[in-house]
């Protein structure tokens, strides 16, 4: 299976996502899939072939192989990166939209269409909870599909058309259950890293919300007259209006409310 | 082999910011380990399972019997190593990026702000202005405990190696009594090409060892250029020193100071020596030196620039101690004079 398509797709998402996003993702890269590739898929490569039972009765291994292995593990496994994988193309999606939006538009909407805010927060909040339920969602279905973690050598068998209760054997049990235990703490890992980021966003835009801090009213008029000047070339004798007088004077509204439209008027934008 | 392009470009983009020896390792790395991982030992080790035979029809006591004598294969052993070894020079890189991205904001800031304000701000430390890094400070820090932390690595890999497997050479065959195989008299079991096997295991057992001499071999060079830097700094802040306390003491006197070194050029009134020095304010009876300018030529620079206290020499001709480099008045506070010859 070529895991590299996967690879170079995430790779875009690394731009939007926060420094525990990004560390996130490197741990998918090197620890999950690049152990999963080199080695995972050779420990499991005969995997049916060098399952034994200790009977000649034809179809019995067959069906005791089938009974102790409903999914191979690696097969599993690999499932379980590609699901947990797939939300981060969420936020890869909707900042596509963004620039499908502004370019539609014919002019700038946002300051910088990468950032965390808006819908954006949304869609990111989504797939990080999106992320740790199918993470756990694998975690439980290997814990009750094998019964655990563990790997057994010896597993009884009284399948029919087995005759008698049989031994089968399976091969490189040990590297197996190593390998599990691997895949289980990273699995771990990224709960604790997802949830650790959730706080974090949340936290973040809290402070950002909670945080009135007053600027100068020179200030505000000179980042205004910057992002005018900067995008719309306008005049500085339209840039330089007073502050409306609903809004507070000086106060900093931090958090973008919703996505801004084509139709949206001046001073909304000059607002932000 | 799995493709281990994602870890080479990381790995890549941590060369810029480490050590010679540094790059050293991360080529070893490379080259040694996971080339010759992917390309040789991979076909080495590709029949080791098909080709592992017990002289013995009971069903399982084949898979049982390897299962006993490798818990775990070499190839996916020495995967994990190479991953978990790599580990500490990735978070580095980390912490690199991290720096790097954060001085960076800070120069566009500088570069933003009027002159008063960028006086308040904090410098870029860690960067120069082309962007590359200069390890130090914190980031030295965590240079060299990743350094440590892959050395204590590769080592408990190695320890952990000889506890698996016991000898790095692999017999031909071994007696095995694991069940289901019969247990009183046991099995023998014959492993495929255990002598290529065996020298593939040295050899990385040997890329283990040179790559834990690296990561020695460039804690001492960071810890021997830390030792000189301070050493030069402590030379440069005497230096300064002088240069401030010479120019205060000069001034009060009104004496004619070369300006191109902390010397004074007229003896103080009534002191026939330097006491602090056993340098003579008066030359030695005896021939003119040659070197030198004649009197009235413009003030000479020495070849290592005006601090060059040898070769300089004032425009009035007076000579001020050319037979050393030591000043005619003492800077003040100071006990023990350090004298460059």
């Amino acid at each position: 299976m070529n895991w590299g398509f996967l690879e170079n797709v995430l790779s875009g998402v690394n731009k939007y996502s926060t420094v525990i996003g990004r560390i996130w993702l490197s741990i998918l890269f090197i620890f999950r899939i690049l152990v999963y590739v080199a080695a995972a898929e050779q420990v499991w490569k005969d995997e049916q072939k060098d399952f034994t039972c200790n009977t000649r009765q034809p179809g019995c291994e067959n069906v005791c192989y089938d009974h102790l292995f409903p999914i191979s593990q690696t097969r599993l496994w690999a499932l379980q990166l590609i699901m947990v994988s797939t939300p981060s193309l969420l936020v890869a999606l909707h900042v596509a939209y963004r620039e499908h939006k502004e370019s539609k538009c014919g002019h700038t909407l946002y300051e910088d269409r990468g950032r965390i805010d808006g819908g954006l927060l949304g869609t990111y909040i989504a797939s990080i909870i999106l992320k740790t339920f199918f993470e756990v969602a694998s975690l439980l279905a290997f814990y009750f599909l094998y019964s655990g973690f563990e790997v057994p050598l010896l597993y009884r068998c009284e399948e029919s058309p087995c005759p008698n209760i049989v031994d089968c054997y399976i091969a490189r049990a040990t590297e197996k259950k190593i390998f599990l235990y691997i895949m289980g703490c990273t699995s771990v890992l990224c709960i604790v890293l997802n949830v650790v980021e959730l706080f974090y966003i949340i936290w973040k835009q809290c402070s950002k919300y909670f945080n009135k801090r007053y600027v100068s009213v020179e200030e505000r008029q000179r980042r205004r007259h910057r992002f005018m000047v900067s995008n719309y070339n306008l005049p500085v004798s339209i840039v330089n209006k007073p502050a409306s007088p609903q809004a507070p004077p000086g106060l900093n509204k931090g958090l973008r409310r919703s996505e801004p439209s084509c139709t949206q008027s001046l001073p909304y934008l000059m607002r932000h | 082999m799995g493709d281990w392009s994602s870890l080479s470009e990381l790995l890549d983009k941590v060369q810029a910011h480490s050590t010679v020896v540094g790059k050293i390792w991360m080529s070893v790395l490379l080259v040694f380990r996971i080339l010759v991982l992917g390309v040789a030992a991979d076909e080495v080790w590709g029949d080791e399972q098909s080709h592992f035979f017990c002289n013995n029809e009971e069903p399982g006591c084949t898979l049982a019997c390897y299962n006993w004598m490798f818990p775990v294969s070499y190839i996916r052993y020495w995967v994990l190593q190479i991953l978990l070894v790599s580990t500490p020079t990735l978070v580095y890189l980390g912490h690199a990026v991290h720096v790097i991205h954060r001085e960076r904001r800070l120069r566009e800031r500088l570069q933003g702000h009027d002159k008063g304000a960028a006086d308040a701000l904090r410098k870029p430390k860690y960067t120069d202005d082309r962007g590359k890094i200069v390890i130090k400070g914190i980031l030295l820090r965590s240079y060299l405990a990743q350094l440590v932390v892959k050395i204590l690595l590769e080592v408990g890999f190695v320890v952990g190696q000889f506890y698996l497997y016991d000898s790095p050479f692999m017999v031909p065959y071994f007696h095995c009594r694991e069940d289901p195989c019969p247990p009183r008299i046991g099995v023998e079991c014959f492993i495929s090409r255990p002598t290529e096997k065996s020298i593939f295991v040295v050899f990385m057992l040997v890329v283990a060892g040179v790559s834990v001499f690296l990561n020695l071999l460039e804690i001492l060079y960071l810890l021997c250029a830390r030792k000189r830097q301070g050493q030069k700094k402590k030379r440069a802040a005497l230096t300064n020193q002088e240069h401030y306390l010479s120019g205060k003491d000069l001034k009060l006197s009104g004496a004619p100071t070369a300006p191109w070194t902390c010397t004074r050029l007229t003896p103080p009134l009534g002191a026939p020596t330097a006491p602090w020095t056993s340098t003579r304010l008066t030359p030695p009876q005896g021939p003119p030196r040659p070197h030198g300018p004649p009197p009235g030529s413009p003030p000479h620079r020495g070849p290592n620039g005006p601090m060059d206290l040898h070769h300089a020499h004032s425009p009035l001709g007076a000579p001020m101690a050319p037979w050393t480099s030591t000043r005619l008045t003492p800077p003040l506070g100071a006990m023990d004079l350090h004298q460059e010859e």
